[in-house]
Formats: C-alpha cells, sequence, structure tokens
C-alpha cells in the first residue's frame, strides 16, 4: 500500500503540468502556418468548396451537438451571422463525426442561416489538426488563416464585430487584414 | 475530439487529493470476483426500423470472443424480412456481425439476432505469474498506434512521465491504472461511451468521458509504455452479484448497457483485466452518488478492478476502426452498438428510440 500510494502521488505530481491548461476562449492570433482548403458535403445535400468564399471572411466553426458548450455558442453565433448580414463575411459550422441524421434533428429545432457542413469522418479535423470542440477559425478574405479561438466563445461581444470589419475591408492579401497587437489588444479589452 | 470544459483542473485536483486519504476499511472485501462457475446468456437484439426509404442494410454485433478463462462465444442466430442476412467477419480483427439487407420499399424491415453465450468472473493472482508469453507479431499489433489512439506524441510523453521509475511491467500497469483513477472523471453527459479520441484528452487537459474514453487511455498509454494492450467492446448481461448497483445491467432490457473494458499483458501473468473507468463510474453514480475517493465501495473497485471483473458482461470484439461491408459511411470506431444504413445515411446507433432497436438479456438456468 504504501509504494503505490508513493507512486501515485509522485506521477500525479510528475504528470499533471503535461497536461494542457484548459484553453481561454478569446481570439488568438494564428501562428501554425496555412492550411490546406477542403470540399465537404452540407447537410443540405449541396458540397460546398472553401474556394468558393474567397472574397469573404470566413468563420470556420467545428461542433458536435453532444458538446454542451457548441450548443450554447451555436444560438450565439446566429445572433452574430443576424448581425453581419450584408457583409462579406460567410460562417461555415462544421459536424464533427456525426451521423447526418442527429445533426438535421438538431438544426430542425434550432434553425441556422449559415451553411452546416459534414465532417463525418473527420478527416478535416485531423488535417487542420483541431484537438476540442468547439473551435473557431477565421480566415481572411484570402483564406489566409488569422485568427483561432479554441473553446466556446462570446459572438456578441463588440470585439468580434471589430474583427470580422477589420478582416473584411482588407482589399490585398498583399497587405496584413490588421495589426496583431491591435487586434489582442482590442480583444483584452474587451475580455475584461 | 474532446469538448472544452473549463472545471477539469479543479476536478481534477480534487478527486487526485481525495485519493491521497487514508482509505477506510474495505466492505469485508466484498468486491472479490474469482472465477468459479461459468454463466450463461442469451441475448436478443430486435431491430425495426421505420421511415427509411430506399435501400437500407444493417450491422449487428454479435459475440466473436473466446478466451478459455472467461469467455465463450456460442452460437448466434436471426429472423429477419431481409432479402438477404448472413453472419460476417471484419477481416482484420475478426470482430463478428450479422449484415442484412431490405429490398426496396419493405414496409417495415425487421430482424432480431438472438446470441447465446457462457461467461464467468475472472481474477489474475497477483502474488503467483505463469509462464504466459505473447508472440512478437501479437505484440507488434496489441502495441501499436490506431486511428484515435496514437501511441506518440503527447501520448508517449504522458505515458513516459507516468511509468517514470516504474522497473517491472507490472508497476508500469500500475502507475498508468492508477493515474487514470486519479486524474480522469466519468463525465454523465457523454453520449454513449465516448469517441476515445485519446490525445485531443490529453492536449485539451479535458479527461473527462465514458468507459470507451477512460479504458481507451488506459490502453494507449499502455502502449505506449511498450505493455500491449486492447479494448474490448461488450454490453452489461445482468445486475452486479457483488451489490455494485452501477456495474450491472438491472433489468431485463439492456438496450443502453453497453460497456467497453480494457486488458494489458503481462509476461508471466498473461492477459490481465482492467477496468479504470468502472472505478470512476462507481464514484460518479454508485448510490448516492458523488462518492469520495475514500469510500469503501470506491476503494474496492479501485484494489479489485486492476486484475479481475465480474462475469456479468458480454465480449463482442476487440476491434477497432471497421469499414461496414457495403456501406458508404465511414469507418466506424467501435462496433458496439447495431448500426444501420437508409438512402439517407446512416442512422443514429446512440437514439435506439428512433432507430429503433431493442437488446434483451436473460440467464439461462439450466
Amino acid at each position: 500500500m504504501v509504494w503505490l500510494l508513493t507512486l501515485c502521488a509522485a506521477t500525479i505530481a510528475a504528470v499533471t503540468p503535461l497536461l494542457a491548461q484548459p484553453a481561454e476562449s478569446t481570439l488568438t492570433p494564428w501562428t501554425q502556418g496555412n492550411l490546406v482548403p477542403f470540399s465537404l458535403d452540407a447537410l443540405s445535400g449541396d458540397r460546398h468548396d472553401l474556394a468558393a468564399d474567397r472574397g469573404h471572411a470566413v468563420l470556420v466553426h467545428f461542433f458536435a451537438t453532444w458538446c454542451e458548450p457548441c450548443r450554447a455558442e451555436m444560438t450565439a453565433l446566429q445572433r452574430f451571422a443576424e448581425r453581419t448580414a450584408g457583409k462579406p463575411v460567410t460562417i461555415l459550422a462544421i459536424d464533427v463525426g456525426e451521423v447526418d441524421l442527429r445533426v438535421r434533428r438538431f438544426f430542425a429545432a434550432q434553425p441556422v442561416t449559415f451553411s452546416i457542413l459534414l465532417d463525418r469522418d473527420r478527416a478535416l479535423v485531423k488535417s487542420w489538426q483541431v484537438d476540442a470542440l468547439p473551435t473557431t477559425i477565421v480566415l481572411d478574405r484570402t483564406l489566409t488563416p488569422r485568427f483561432v479561438v479554441a473553446g466556446d466563445f462570446d459572438w456578441d461581444q463588440p470585439a468580434a464585430d471589430r474583427m470580422l470589419d477589420d478582416l473584411t475591408k482588407t482589399e490585398s492579401s498583399e497587405e496584413p487584414p490588421l495589426a496583431p497587437a491591435r487586434t489582442r489588444s482590442a480583444i483584452r479589452e474587451n475580455d475584461r | 475530439m474532446t469538448m472544452h470544459r473549463r472545471g477539469f483542473l479543479q476536478t481534477g485536483a480534487a478527486v487526485a487529493a481525495a485519493a491521497m486519504l487514508p482509505r477506510t476499511a474495505s466492505a469485508a472485501g466484498a468486491f472479490n470476483p474469482a472465477p468459479q462457475a461459468w454463466r450463461n446468456f442469451q441475448v436478443v437484439t430486435r431491430l425495426e426500423i421505420a421511415n427509411q426509404a430506399g435501400r437500407l442494410q444493417a450491422w449487428i454485433p454479435v459475440p466473436s470472443v473466446n478466451e478459455d478463462a472467461w469467455f465463450r462465444s456460442l452460437d448466434s442466430t436471426w429472423t429477419s424480412n431481409a432479402k438477404s442476412a448472413a453472419l460476417m467477419h471484419d477481416p482484420a480483427s475478426g470482430a463478428a456481425f450479422v449484415h442484412a439487407e431490405w429490398s426496396e420499399g419493405e414496409s417495415a424491415p425487421v430482424v432480431e439476432v438472438t446470441s447465446r453465450i457462457s461467461t464467468r468472473d475472472r481474477a489474475i493472482d497477483l502474488a503467483a505469474p505463469g509462464s504466459a508469453t505473447l508472440s512478437d507479431a501479437e505484440r507488434k499489433r496489441y502495441t501499436a498506434g490506431t486511428e484515435l489512439i496514437p501511441v506518440d506524441g503527447i501520448v508517449k510523453q504522458t505515458a513516459d512521465k507516468i511509468t517514470a521509475g516504474a522497473t517491472s511491467e507490472l508497476d508500469k500497469a500500475r502507475a498508468i491504472y492508477e493515474w487514470i483513477v486519479d486524474n480522469t472523471f466519468r463525465d454523465a453527459k457523454t453520449r454513449g461511451c465516448g469517441s476515445g479520441d485519446i490525445a485531443a484528452m490529453l492536449k485539451t487537459g479535458n479527461l473527462g468521458g465514458k468507459c470507451a474514453d477512460l479504458n481507451a487511455l488506459f490502453v494507449g498509454l499502455a502502449r505506449a509504455s511498450g505493455l500491449p494492450a486492447r479494448d474490448i467492446y461488450g454490453i452489461r448481461v445482468a445486475a452486479s452479484r457483488f451489490g455494485y448497483k452501477s456495474l450491472g445491467a438491472n433489468a431485463d432490457i439492456i438496450t443502453k448497457a453497453q460497456h467497453c473494458r480494457a486488458e494489458a499483458f503481462l509476461t508471466g501473468y498473461g492477459w490481465m483485466a482492467m477496468d479504470p473507468a468502472d472505478v470512476r463510474k462507481v464514484v460518479l453514480e454508485e448510490p448516492p452518488g458523488n462518492l469520495p475517493a475514500a469510500d469503501a465501495k470506491v476503494a474496492d473497485a479501485r484494489k479489485t478492478l486492476f486484475g479481475a471483473w465480474e462475469g456479468n458482461w458480454l465480449a463482442y470484439n476487440m476491434a477497432g476502426d471497421i469499414a461496414l461491408p457495403g456501406s458508404s459511411g465511414p469507418k466506424v470506431a467501435f462496433l458496439m452498438y447495431p448500426q444501420a444504413e437508409g438512402s439517407a445515411g446512416r442512422l443514429d446507433c446512440l437514439d435506439a428510440d428512433n432507430f429503433k432497436y431493442v437488446i434483451t438479456a436473460k440467464e439461462i438456468v439450466a
């Protein structure tokens, strides 16, 4: 018993720091390089090619219906979609690894106006190295990844609108959509 | 894949601290499964699929595990109005299932599969290692990574930390088992048995889930440590004779009683029963619920489920990443639930009431 408890205590102490801390759900600048474009089936039955969204800022939002924070965030994302209607912004909500039927039932009870895509075999989350749900990756108008939020995010906060405003004002891929320092500052201000 | 839950570290810390408390006296060693008489069970899985147009198929798992010491898959028979129904095996793993396909226009597709098994308790005497060995091919198979259970990266790093200082295979297995019990938690909101994406669990620090998560984590950490290990997918078929309400099927209908367990192979001892996920189930669910680690029932389960388990459970198979023949959908991570697919896609196997299917079990007493 003594050796067991000793070993147990030692391993817990040694390993706990190795585990990732739960992510702060804030937008952080993307630092991991380019992502491979995708083409996925949509819940509507169509096929959606990311390349078709060039010219828009794109929120690529990964979720699952079983994920409790995802469900709450989906309603905020819908409000965000309504606020940004008419602007060059596309929201793509990508369900991960669930059967179509379940996703269809979920959105029948909670309709949204943006596209629902299906990563049935998890190939996209593996390719994009998305480890947890929900996760949102924000692409600029050239489809270059600019921000990521790992965890549920408050899409009602003004910083979200400002971030999208800045991204959608960008005209050229040669010109950064906004200075990272300014973005981080703006978001932190709103997080208080 | 896991979901964020900010409360994890606090919860984990509390459990870990509780685990350090002195244990109270156990309930007179009440939880002591040991190989004695075999018990026979009949399990019936009935699918009645409604509202499906076009081509309809179903895949119903049947028991295919045969282990001399604790489990025998006997026969499986079926009745159906399908145009074809056959017993099939996954070529990679040997996992067995009945594959049925109905004619288009069948108004009331139904299939009923009846399986018989023999099972009994298992336990290993840690004081008396034998001479069990594993072939090189089996050792390679059961230390390899899979799609959801990688054995490199953060899994390997975590395993190395957990087993640092452990000098024997037994010490390694013990360290990993205790770490799982201390650091994970059963999340009642997890659908089904969980998804088993262990790298995501470790990367996010969210170590909540159910058996397919927690025991898969054991398997991955063990494999990453060089210990052969495997998951076994099954379903509880009877109440616990040891008084654990949370560790048994407490009614004839067992539709939602799926449970997967784990094994590790230790040279000399052979395959050993491992079920740290069920320790966490006792913590969460054993009445009155949310038991402290020092509770006698938790302590008993923790002690027992390293090397033993009760034979009130049916083992379907040990297969992962199974391609369903004839399906146009993705592979299934494991085959523990009936599956079906119509022209509109795959049905939700975790939604038995709408699917729909019912699984019943009864003990056959001579």
